[in-house]
């Protein structure tokens, strides 16, 4: 009787607390569907950012660890399985998930966590893929052993689970993602929070402070793995249809691009990175085949100019750093790419004639190559480089886009095939990147050694 | 207090310490001196937990500590410095060292979580024993400074009042004054001093023989790995095997 | 069940031969930067395309290869020299600026990432996403006759061009100037700087090397199954970084050995029937070494990286 009771509270709470954020929800949801975000998107884009805050656990604790791949394929699977086969209650699914993932987490880590940097990653990178194989065979494997006659369906090997219910509403993904940014954030300055960032920044001067190195770096694998695991299940039920490849190698890495776009010098920047690695690809979905090409070099483009994530361009000392004209030359360099971006191939599928923003794209060309040019002159000055500059590559680079460039102009006037325009951005690109100086700085994100570990 | 019995650690058939034989009294300042390569940090690590000997036994007041596990020989009281500063440069000095106080702490994460005034009462506790440490070693103006900015003399101050702060009985210092100039040698010699007068057990690497002779109450002698001499200060400086060690053979 | 092991041996050996020549790239730019290039499996789709398109012309960006406008065997130094000048834009595009800041290595990581996906699009765009071929009879794939088991002149031709480039690439390594400069920049950039070496075209020559060797082996994998797609890369990809793990990280010889084993162990578990749970041999497989012994069946001490 008395669970009874409690569990009817517990209930009455949460559906409290839904009702509450729907009412706060729908008027955003609304508005973001109206710039194009609707709603399944957005709810992908906080799953995105709950994964992010997965992999920031590990990281923040010195991990290179690429497993919440494969912790999300187990929690996606445990708690499907578990509503529609057995017909749990959402929330009792995804705790499933959750600690279905967590003790697969404490087998794995024990060995696996021993190893540091790029073996770590590639020891995970395996365990992801051995997740996703036994996913795929279980059916097989568990017919073949307990019961020949009888097929035993799980798992559905790589036609995977579908027709799921989609239980994941946008209001359960926010109290989620409050949740557990709420961890981080309380994390952060607790005993706790202090040890895992204590062992990222030197582990031999941690472990003789008295940290137990070995207990934390499994807390915080594990603690990683069940926050995957939620996000699991809660992606599992918001497409419908989950199949094992949809957890394989290619989201271990999306995941850590989430993170290190998002930036590990804050807790909020997995969660910046998850959402707008979502939103960009989506915002540049009107591109059709271009999409993909674009969303790869915006990656690029962010992790050149924004080396410590995306958040960092909420730090004062971001705009103040590097010297007289280096804030400008950032945000120049940014703004020409943002200009291509926006302009340079929507006027392709727009056909040559229309025009954006008042340019025509051969204006645009002359700009790139005019930034490119100004880049070129202004760093052949060592001091404004603060650095070692070589100026023979920085001409052969300027020289080499200003080639394409004309190369553009010509295919222009040639009615150009695509090829012409994809090798003129990238060569923009190539400009912006290689031309511009670069000044040495301070990152927030941590040393190499410690995080990704030397090789040496 | 310590005592390394026949303690040798070889790296691939090359060994760094050889039989090494010490004894570190209750409440002494004892120097540890040798030539560059003898085998000092090795010694320090071997003590500390990061290496373990290949052979001999290191007991830590009656407890055998060769083959624990660093954070559990921090718990029974050994602390110990670097001879290249290891600070945690993206944290402040203060978080320095109330990472240091970790052991004394007990809040988990569901306590900094939901149990907020058990989290609060100790994060205050902390922060105020941390705060008087760094009044000590005359850093305190720079509290919340990143470490990675201090000065090179207050990082290798702030080391020390780091390792002062999971409360040890036994200090080991990894060349605290390399690159100090003399009147910053002598004040920490005089830190040193305190440690002493404290109580706490203190084993110092040092080169510079001033300092050795302000603090130490025995020295012992490393070179290539075997334990050549010890005795009080002015004995071993000496020492003809010592002197042979540091200039050399005359053949 | 019965298996025709001479026959799976010759089958292993061409394969195995593949794998390595695409593991050697993996390893060489992880031994010269201490760097994972994850764009190195665009770059073997990128050197299969280049190929094709230097023996087919303009008809592969509209339609599929009707008639070959040069002869087939142009279509490997092809490859080699597009791959190469596409792997060195790589590095001057996505690991240059970060080298020049001394950003984490985990940040160029995503930016290999990134650049996978920008190289891998573009393909597709040019290419189209469906599968591309040579004409049927314009490669020597018909079985060399009178040999005791059935291999192919292409699959002959790729192993002895893998096994060549692969002593070619020792040598260079070992014994030119080049690979002296190579393994000192791999030691310490800075050491080598000040030894006068000229490091930016160390890196360069390094990326160049790695990403011919992916065109080969890229262009070889596309003639001998006669298919190419832009995301060909992806089935590789990451048998190479198992390959390379497997060999020790960052160890030539590793690599190659590496490479005819994993071709080794697929080869037979297909044989034996359990094509379904192959990859899982292979990475249980390679956790296992990792564990056991994190350095790799060849990897020498972590400091020695050359």
């Amino acid at each position: 009787m008395r669970v009874a009771i409690v569990i009817d509270i517990i209930n009455a709470i949460f559906e409290f607390i839904f009702n509450v954020l729907n009412g706060a929800l729908d008027p955003i949801l609304t508005q973001l569907a109206e710039i194009g975000f609707r709603e399944p998107v957005v709810q992908f884009m906080l799953i995105n950012a709950i994964l992010g805050l997965s992999i920031y656990m590990t990281l923040n604790c010195g991990l290179f660890s690429l497993a919440n791949a494969g912790f999300m394929a187990v929690g996606a699977y445990v708690s499907v399985i578990l509503t529609q086969k057995y017909d749990a209650e959402f929330g009792l699914s995804l705790l499933g998930g959750a600690l279905a993932a967590g003790l697969v987490a404490i087998p794995i880590g024990l060995p696996v966590l021993r190893l540091r940097s790029v073996y770590l990653a590639i020891a995970t990178i395996g365990f992801g893929e051995i997740v996703r194989i036994v996913v795929l065979n279980v059916d097989t494997i568990a017919t073949d052993l307990f019961n020949p006659d009888e097929p035993i369906e799980l798992t559905f090997g790589a036609r995977g689970i579908s027709r799921i219910p989609k239980l994941t509403e946008t209001a359960h993904l926010v109290f989620f993602l409050i949740l557990m940014g709420y961890l981080l954030y309380r994390m952060q300055r607790s005993r706790f929070g202090r040890a895992m960032t204590a062992i990222r920044q030197d582990e031999k001067v941690a472990t003789t402070l008295g940290i137990n190195v070995v207990y934390y770096k499994n807390m915080a694998f594990i603690l990683g793995a069940m926050i995957a695991g939620v996000a699991g299940g809660f992606s599992g039920h918001a497409t419908r249809i989950i199949t094992p490849k949809d957890y394989g190698f290619d989201k271990a890495v999306d995941i850590l691009a989430y993170a290190v776009l998002g930036g590990l010098g804050h807790w909020s920047g997995p969660i910046i990175g998850g959402m707008a690695l979502k939103a960009i690809p989506e915002r540049l979905r009107y591109l059709n085949e271009y999409t993909g090409a674009l969303t790869g070099a915006v990656l690029l483009l962010i992790i050149i100019y924004l080396p410590s994530g995306l958040v960092s361009l909420g730090q004062p000392s971001f705009w103040r750093r590097g010297g007289r004209f280096e804030g400008a030359r950032r945000l120049a360099g940014i703004g020409v790419a943002l200009i291509v971006l926006t302009n340079m191939l929507p006027l392709r599928n727009l056909g040559s004639d229309e025009v954006l923003l008042g340019l025509e794209y051969w204006h645009l060309w002359g700009l790139g190559a005019g930034v490119g040019l100004i880049y070129w002159i202004t760093s052949r000055q060592p001091a404004s480089t603060g650095g070692r500059f070589s100026l023979p590559m920085s001409a052969v680079t300027g020289l080499l886009a200003l080639g394409l460039i004309i190369a553009g102009l010509i295919g222009r006037i040639d009615q150009p095939g695509d090829g012409y325009y994809v090798l003129v951005f990238g060569l923009l690109l190539a400009t912006a990147a290689g031309v511009i100086p670069y000044a040495p700085q301070h990152t927030e994100t941590p040393p190499a050694e410690q995080v990704e570990g030397s090789h040496a | 207090m310590l005592e390394l019995h026949h303690v040798s650690r070889e790296f691939g058939g090359l060994a760094a310490l050889c039989q090494v034989k010490m004894v570190v009294p209750q409440g002494k300042v004892v120097g540890l001196i040798g030539p560059n390569g003898a085998g000092k940090t090795t010694l320090l690590n071997c003590i500390s937990g990061l290496d373990s000997p290949t052979s001999g036994e290191i007991i830590f007041d009656g407890t055998p500590i060769h083959s624990r596990s660093p954070h559990r020989i921090t718990a029974l009281g050994v602390s110990r410095t670097y001879q290249n500063i290891r600070l945690f440069k993206e944290m402040t000095t203060l978080e320095n060292v109330i990472v240091g106080q970790h052991i004394h702490g007990r809040s988990t994460l569901l306590h900094s979580m939901f149990v907020w005034p058990y989290h609060w009462r100790e994060e205050s506790r902390l922060k105020k024993d941390a705060l008087a440490l760094l009044e000590r070693f005359n850093i305190g103006s720079v509290a919340h400074v990143h470490a990675g900015t201090l000065s090179y003399g207050d990082q290798r101050r702030l080391e020390m009042a780091r390792a002062l702060a999971t409360r040890p009985r036994l200090v080991l210092l990894d060349e605290p004054t390399a690159g100090m100039n003399a009147v910053e040698t002598h004040q920490l010699g005089e830190q040193i001093l305190r440690m002493h007068a404290d109580g706490i057990t203190v084993v110092v690497v040092e080169h510079d023989m001033a300092l050795i002779g302000q603090v130490c109450d025995e020295v012992y002698v490393l070179n290539f790995g075997e334990m050549i001499a010890n005795g009080a200060p002015q004995a071993v400086k000496q020492d003809p095997k010592v002197i042979e060690a540091y200039l050399g053979h005359e053949d | 069940m019965d298996i025709n092991v001479p026959q799976q041996l010759v089958n292993a050996l061409w394969l195995g031969g593949l794998y390595s020549l695409f593991a050697l790239g993996y390893a060489l730019i992880f031994s010269v930067l201490g760097l994972l290039n994850l764009s190195h499996s665009a770059v073997f789709a990128c050197g299969a395309f280049v190929g094709l398109y230097t023996a087919c012309g303009d008809e592969v960006f509209t339609t599929t290869c009707t008639e070959l406008d040069r002869p087939i065997w142009i279509v490997i130094p092809a490859a080699m020299i597009g791959a190469g000048i596409v792997s060195v834009a790589v590095d001057r595009v996505a690991f240059w600026p970060l080298r020049k800041r001394n950003a984490p290595r985990m940040n160029q990581l995503i930016s290999s990432i990134g650049a996978a996906a920008l190289l891998v699009n573009l393909l597709q765009i040019q290419f189209g996403a469906a599968q591309q071929r040579f004409p049927f009879g314009s490669i020597p794939n018909d079985p060399v006759s009178g040999l005791p088991v059935v291999i192919t002149p292409i699959q002959i031709t790729a192993l002895v061009i893998a096994l060549g480039l692969m002593f070619a690439l020792r040598i260079l390594v070992k014994r030119t100037r080049l690979g002296r400069e190579m393994r000192t920049v791999a030691f310490n950039e800075r050491v080598a700087s000040l030894l006068g070496v000229n490091v930016d075209r160390t890196y360069m020559t390094a990326f160049f090397i790695a990403g011919a060797l992916a065109g080969a082996a890229g262009m070889m994998y596309g003639l001998a199954f006669n298919s190419m797609t832009p995301f060909m890369g992806e089935s590789v990809s990451l048998k190479g970084l198992t390959v390379i793990v497997l060999g020790g990280l960052g160890s030539i010889e590793g690599a190659v050995i590496g490479g005819f084993l994993i071709a080794a162990i697929e080869v037979f578990s297909v044989a034996l029937g359990r094509s379904d749970i192959r990859d899982a041999f292979v990475f249980l497989l390679l956790f296992v070494i990792l564990v056991v012994r994190p350095r790799g069946l060849l990897g020498q001490g972590v400091e020695d990286r050359a």
